[in-house]
C-alpha cells in the first residue's frame, strides 16, 4: 500500500478546518512569567530552601580527596600529603566549622522568615496565581464544550 | 605525528563526550598516537587515554589538534596559540536567547561560546560538522576553511543492554499510549510545546495516555519548575518528569514508547532521534535546525505545532497500522546511515583528507 504522509497530514488539517476544532489553551508564557526569578532580584522561596538544604549537607570540607593515576606519582603525592597534613588539617577543620555555623545561621534566617509569615504570604500568592491560571483553563474548556454541545444540538 | 583531542569537559553519557571517546578509539585503530585532554573529566569515565588539560604534552608542527566544540570555553582562545594543525569538530551551541530569564549563567556561557566560535573563524584549518545545519552555521559566522559533514559516532551495542524491567512492567500492557521525548530539560527543546499538545490529546482524543519527559534538569531548575506549573495550570495528569535516571532506565522508556514526539527548536544533531529509530519508535518531530538532516526523510516532520493537529496526527500514527509500519520501515532504512562502521569510515575519510593536505 502506498502511504503518502504529506497527504495524510493535509487530510488532518482539512478535517480540523471542516469541524472547526481549535485549541484555546493557556500559553506557556502566561505561566512562566508568573514564576519569580531570583536572578532578577526577586526572592524565591524554593531557591532559598534549596540553597539552605545544600549548605546543610555540603559544609564539611574533605581534608583529602582520592588520588588516582600512575602508581609512582600516587605514592609521591600521598607521601607529600602525609607530611603536610599537620599544617593543612587544622585549617580545613576550621573552615568546615565556619561553614557549619554559616549554614546554621542561614537556616535560622529561614525559620525566622517562615515564622513571620513572609514566606507564607509569598506561597499564598503563588497558590492564588496558580488557581487563577487553572480557572482560566477551566473557563476555556467550558467555552469549548458549550460550543460543541450547541453544535450537536443544532445537528439534531 | 600525534592526533590529540581537546575539549572543555568529558562528561558521562553526553553525546559530545561519547563521540570524542569513540573517535579516540578510531584514531588509535588508524595507528596514530592519540589522547583526549580536557579541563574537566567526569570521575565515572575510566577510559585509557583521557587526561587533564594540564597534562597536555608538547605539540609538534605536524601534529593535529582536534577541538571538540559545543559550549562557551576559554579553549577557543587557547587553541590558536597551540602548535600543530587545527581541526574543529563542531556540535553547535544553543543560541543564548533560548535561556531568557531561566538561566543567566547558561545565557552568558552560550554567548561566550558564540564569540569564541567567531574568533576561531580564520584560525581553524579544517572543520568536521555533525550536520549540514552545523556546517552552514559556521559559514554564516565567516568560516571559509574546508568542511566535512559526518554524523555522530553512536555505539549501538550499548542499546542492546538489559533495560529496567520495573519501568517496563509499570508502563506497558495497561492500555495507555506512551508518548516519549528524551532530552535534557532545556528551553531550546521546547518541552512546553510537548505538554501543550499532550494536554489537548489527553483531554480530547485519548484519555488513556501519558507523556514521559526523559531527561535531567540540572542547571535548568527554573525552566523545569515552569514546565511543571504549566502542566498543573493546564490540569493535565500523567505528565511524567523522570529527572536524572540510569542508562538502563532510559532503555526501558524507549521500549515502552508508542510515539517519540520532538518539538525542539534547536538541535545540532539530536541523538535521541537515532535512538528512537533503533528502538522502532515512530517519530513525529518539528522541522527545525538539524532535525530534518538527522531524519533524512524518515519519521514524520511537521511544520506547525498546533496542538489539535499534533494530537490528531499522534492518534493516526498510533491507530493506523499501515502508516505506523511505513514510518518505522523508513526509519530502519535511515538508521543504516548511522551504522557504526559506516560513520567510522566517513570519519576516517574526513580525517585522512585533512592529514593528506599538507
Amino acid at each position: 500500500m502506498d502511504i503518502n504522509i504529506e497527504k495524510i497530514m493535509d487530510d488532518i488539517r482539512a478535517e480540523i478546518k471542516e469541524k472547526g476544532y481549535t485549541a484555546d489553551m493557556l500559553s506557556f508564557n502566561e505561566v512562566s512569567s508568573s514564576v519569580h526569578a531570583s536572578e532578577s532580584g526577586q526572592f524565591s522561596v524554593e531557591e532559598y530552601n534549596g540553597v539552605v538544604s545544600y549548605l546543610k549537607t555540603a559544609h564539611v570540607v574533605p581534608v583529602s580527596k582520592p588520588i588516582t593515576g600512575n602508581p609512582i606519582i600516587v605514592f609521591i603525592k600521598k607521601l607529600i600529603r602525609k607530611f603536610t597534613r599537620v599544617t593543612i588539617r587544622p585549617v580545613v577543620e576550621h573552615q568546615s566549622e565556619y561553614n557549619a555555623f554559616s549554614a546554621r545561621a542561614l537556616s535560622m534566617v529561614g525559620d525566622y522568615i517562615e515564622q513571620n509569615s513572609v514566606v507564607s504570604n509569598a506561597e499564598l500568592l503563588e497558590k492564588i496565581k496558580m488557581l487563577e491560571l487553572k480557572l482560566q483553563t477551566a473557563a476555556k474548556e467550558i467555552d469549548r464544550l458549550t460550543a460543541r454541545l450547541a453544535e450537536i444540538e443544532n445537528k439534531n | 605525528m600525534k592526533i590529540i583531542q581537546v575539549m572543555p569537559t568529558v562528561s558521562f553519557g553526553d553525546a559530545v563526550s561519547n563521540d570524542a571517546r569513540a573517535i579516540a578509539r578510531v584514531i588509535e585503530e588508524m595507528g596514530y598516537d592519540t589522547a583526549i585532554y580536557a579541563e574537566n573529566i567526569d570521575q565515572r569515565i575510566k577510559d585509557r587515554g583521557i587526561y587533564k588539560l594540564s597534562k597536555l604534552p608538547k605539540i609538534a608542527d605536524d601534529d593535529i589538534v582536534i577541538f571538540n566544540h559545543s559550549t562557551g570555553t576559554d579553549l577557543c582562545y587557547k587553541i590558536p596559540e597551540m602548535n600543530g594543525r587545527k581541526m574543529m569538530i563542531y556540535h553547535n551551541i544553543t543560541p543564548p536567547h533560548f535561556f531568557g530569564t531561566y538561566s543567566s549563567t547558561a545565557r552568558a556561557l552560550t554567548e561566550y561560546g558564540y564569540d569564541g566560535t567567531k574568533y576561531l573563524s580564520d584560525r581553524i584549518d579544517y572543520v568536521m560538522a555533525d550536520s549540514s545545519y552545523n556546517a552552514s552555521d559556521l559559514v554564516s559566522m565567516g568560516y571559509k576553511c574546508d568542511m566535512y559533514v559526518r554524523p555522530i559516532l553512536i555505539p549501538f551495542n550499548d542499546y542492546e543492554k538489559e533495560p529496567d524491567s520495573e519501568i517496563i512492567s509499570r508502563y506497558s500492557d495497561d492500555g495507555y499510549t506512551n508518548i516519549v521525548f528524551v532530552g535534557r530539560i532545556a528551553p531550546n527543546k521546547k518541552q512546553e510545546d510537548l505538554i501543550k499538545a499532550f494536554a489537548y490529546y489527553k483531554k480530547n482524543v485519548n484519555p488513556k495516555s501519558r507523556l514521559i519527559l526523559v531527561g535531567n534538569d540540572g542547571g535548568m531548575e527554573r525552566y523545569s519548575a515552569c514546565l511543571k506549573k504549566y502542566a498543573e495550570a493546564l490540569m493535565v495528569d500523567d505528565v511524567i518528569f523522570t529527572g536524572h535516571i540510569s542508562f538502563k532506565a532510559i532503555l526501558a522508556y524507549y521500549r515502552i514508547a508508542d510515539v517519540f514526539l520532538c518539538m525542539s527548536e534547536h538541535e545540532g544533531f539530536c541523538v535521541p532521534l537515532v535512538e528512537a529509530m533503533f528502538f522502532n519508535v515512530p517519530i513525529i518531530a518539528y522541522a527545525s535546525s538539524a532535525i530534518p538532516d538527522t531524519l533524512g526523510g524518515s519519521g514524520i516532520l511537521i511544520k506547525d505545532k498546533d496542538p489539535v493537529f499534533v494530537s490528531m496526527l499522534i492518534d493516526r500514527l498510533v491507530n493506523d497500522k499501515a502508516l505506523r509500519e511505513h514510518v518505522i520501515d523508513g526509519q530502519k532504512r535511515r538508521l543504516g546511515d548511522f551504522a557504526y562502521e559506516t560513520v567510522r569510515e566517513q570519519f576516517i575519510e574526513g580525517l585522512n583528507s585533512f592529514i593528506n593536505r599538507k
